[in-house]
């Protein structure tokens, strides 16, 4: 076997030689290169921020959300409904046996809420101890509320990294106290910091934990002040076993809370795992549109190189001659020529790697959407490059390797 | 060390079949020095690249050194082309972008010789045809008589038992011509087997044999007392 280097050192030369011709030829497979690993950054992107905002609603948890209803129809709604309340949740425990957690949640309207050092407008959320393990919320600072906090109906709150620095600046916040309305809390708790910016979902909207006061639900519900009428609960979020399917739970739990609340529209159910699974089939269509785009410029470049090579076989029909008049084989010759497109093609690959990331950046600093590196779109693009320059190649290379000696040598 | 028996080679084109070659025999001896003359288009070249492999005949028997090549596959004669043979051209046939030393070592990436002793065995034949301070010199670079220099250089690098030359100086001038021939004198003198084609009286006047061909045919096969020679 012939060292490939050899071919390969003659085949970089001969590019070198022709510089435009060969970039011209290239653009195809470069921006189809580009299109592919500038669509995987996006899409692997979306594929964390996804899996990053499903971590914070829990991709075991099914939530439950109170909608809000006009006020001058409340009288007449609360005949039949409560509202979200406390019992719901009870009897979606009784309903539903195959539990792990639950959480309810309640907002508490605020009018003012400072520390000695500074005033806040956090959002004041009363929250069960279970909370923080089901929404995945990491603690950076402190501890998250127990159960403790909860039957003592503790006046202790955990809040965002954003309301420490709104209430204690640099100081540290853990022992320091809040004041939220008439009550003061011992803050025993700071949140860390997650970076996700989106404020949408798959259509549901999120929050941010970064501005956030966590109280304990039993101190918020017994403490402070409520409208008459208003709903026990803004939300409560149950957690699933392993294995359960959470469509089917969530349609069970839709039916009792619909007869519990006599048929009024007043809640509603999010399921992150159907979220992931919509958000997926949105990529997945995403990544169909986009490989059919770069399939074509791959193609289109593919021919390109075909192209340049059969021009360059043309060309070089003399030097094949000289070669095989001294020994080089056919195959030799197909080699030769074999590696020549190979060179090209994964040469116009790496271009197109180094487009596609600048692309990604591009669109990530436009956008707005995050983007990551993927390494698998690396890796699948020069394979591909590779793949399309030995099959493009092919055709040119037998060409000149089938070329007859005497005829060869006779060219010009 | 060569062996031809009615060898023929005929070319179809259309309604019309040229016989290039016709049923032509002969033998050469080791450290022959032959000269194959002819008017244009007498089958000179044919013949030579019958022999040197390039082409395959269309009847007879071809044997060098005891084996049949007519019947041999593409492979094999590359390889007998690679080893057995060192052709020289008329308009040189250097690799135009490579430099001398490149060109000369060119057959021996194919007898899959590392980069190192090609290198070596390519400065040393360089050397010897009086070339070698033109080593990394382009084909461009070089004058007329240099670059056949390079092809002959080329042409023994591995050792081969035969050297064929088709009208080797038809592109030069006399006095690089005669250059050159001193050069085919010398490998003969070293025991080498040199089969050249000419037209010309006096580049076939180095020459210990002639065979003049007419259409395709051998007309005469004549041997001249080496004291004939000119020198
Ligand atoms: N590839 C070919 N196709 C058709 N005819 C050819 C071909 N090669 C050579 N010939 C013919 O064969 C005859 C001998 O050619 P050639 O061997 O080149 O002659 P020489 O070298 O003696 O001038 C000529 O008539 C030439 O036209
Ligand atoms: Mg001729």
């Amino acid at each position: 076997m012939i060292e490939w280097y050899q071919d390969l050192l003659q085949a970089i030369d001969e590019l070198a030689n022709q510089k435009l011709r060969t970039l011209l030829t290239l653009l195809g497979m470069i921006f189809g290169v580009g299109a592919v690993i500038a669509m995987l950054s996006v899409g692997e992107g979306a594929e964390r921020e996804a899996l990053q905002i499903i971590d914070t609603m829990g991709l075991r948890n099914i939530l439950v959300k109170s909608k809000p209803t006009p006020d001058d129809m409340l009288a007449e709604i609360r005949e039949e409904s409560m509202g979200l309340n406390l019992q719901d949740l009870e009897a979606a425990r009784d309903t539903l046996p195959f539990l792990t957690g639950y959480t309810a949640l309640k907002r508490v309207r605020i009018y003012s809420q400072f520390s000695q050092f500074g005033k806040s407008d956090a959002q004041v959320l009363g929250v069960s101890p279970t909370h923080f393990d089901m929404a995945n919320l990491e603690v950076a600072g402190g501890r998250p509320l127990t159960q403790l906090d909860a039957a003592g109906y503790a006046q202790n709150c955990v809040i965002g990294p954003r309301t420490a620095h709104d209430l204690f600046g640099n100081r540290d916040p853990i022992g320091g106290m809040v004041k939220v309305n008439h009550l003061w809390f011992t803050v025993v708790g700071v949140l860390a910091d997650n970076r996700t910016e989106q404020t949408e979902f798959e259509g549901v909207k999120l929050q941010s934990n970064r501005n956030k006061i966590f109280v304990p639900i039993e101190t918020a519900l017994k403490r402070f002040q409520f409208k008459t009428m208003e709903e026990e609960l803004d939300e409560f979020h149950i957690q699933l076993a392993e294995g359960v399917d959470s469509n089917r739970a969530a349609q069970t739990l839709s039916r009792l809370l619909t007869t519990r609340h006599r048929g009024v529209d007043d809640f509603e159910l999010v399921v992150p795992e159907a979220l992931l699974e919509q958000h997926r089939k949105t990529q997945n269509i995403f990544n169909i549109v986009m490989s059919a785009i770069a399939g074509i410029s791959l193609l289109v470049g593919g021919i390109g190189i075909m192209n340049i090579m059969l021009a360059n076989v043309l060309e070089r029909t003399r030097e094949i001659g000289i070669r095989r008049a001294i020994g080089a084989t056919q195959k030799d010759i197909q080699r030769l020529f074999l590696i020549e497109a190979f060179a090209i093609s994964f040469f116009g690959g790496l271009l197109g790697i180094l487009l596609g990331f600048l692309i990604a950046r591009v669109i990530a600093a436009y956008s707005g959407w995050a983007t990551a590196w993927s390494s698998t779109a690396v890796v699948l693009s020069v394979g591909v490059c590779a793949a399309i320059g030995l099959v493009f190649g092919i055709y040119p290379a037998m060409k000149a390797a089938r070329l007859d000696p005497i005829e060869a040598l006779r060219h010009d | 060390m060569i062996k031809v028996h009615d060898l023929k080679k005929a070319y179809v084109m259309g309604d019309i079949t040229v016989r290039a070659l016709d049923g032509v025999s002969f033998e050469v001896a080791p450290n022959d020095f032959v000269a194959i003359m002819g008017s244009s288009g007498s089958g000179k070249s044919t013949l030579l690249n019958l022999l040197g492999c390039l082409d395959t005949p269309s009847g007879g028997s071809y044997i060098l050194r005891g084996h049949e090549v007519s019947t041999m596959n593409d492979d094999r004669l590359a390889r007998i082309r690679n080893k057995e043979i060192g052709f020289v051209f008329q308009t040189f046939n250097l690799l135009p972008r490579s430099s001398a030393l490149d060109n000369v070592a060119l057959p021996l990436i194919y007898s899959r010789i590392s980069r190192d002793e090609r290198n070596k065995r390519a400065g040393k034949m360089l050397q010897m045809v009086g070339l070698g301070d033109r080593m990394d010199h382009r084909p461009s670079e070089m004058s007329g008589g240099q670059r056949q220099r390079v092809a002959v250089a080329r042409a023994l690098i591995n050792d081969p038992a035969i050297i064929l030359a088709d009208e080797p100086t038809g592109n030069l001038d006399s006095t690089t011509s005669k250059e050159i021939m001193d050069l085919f004198v010398n490998l003969h003198r070293r025991g080498n087997t040199v089969v050249m084609v000419t037209h010309e009286e006096e580049i076939a006047a180095y020459c210990h044999r002639v065979i003049r061909m007419r259409d395709g045919k051998i007309m005469t096969d004549e041997r001249r007392p080496i004291e004939e020679v000119s020198a």
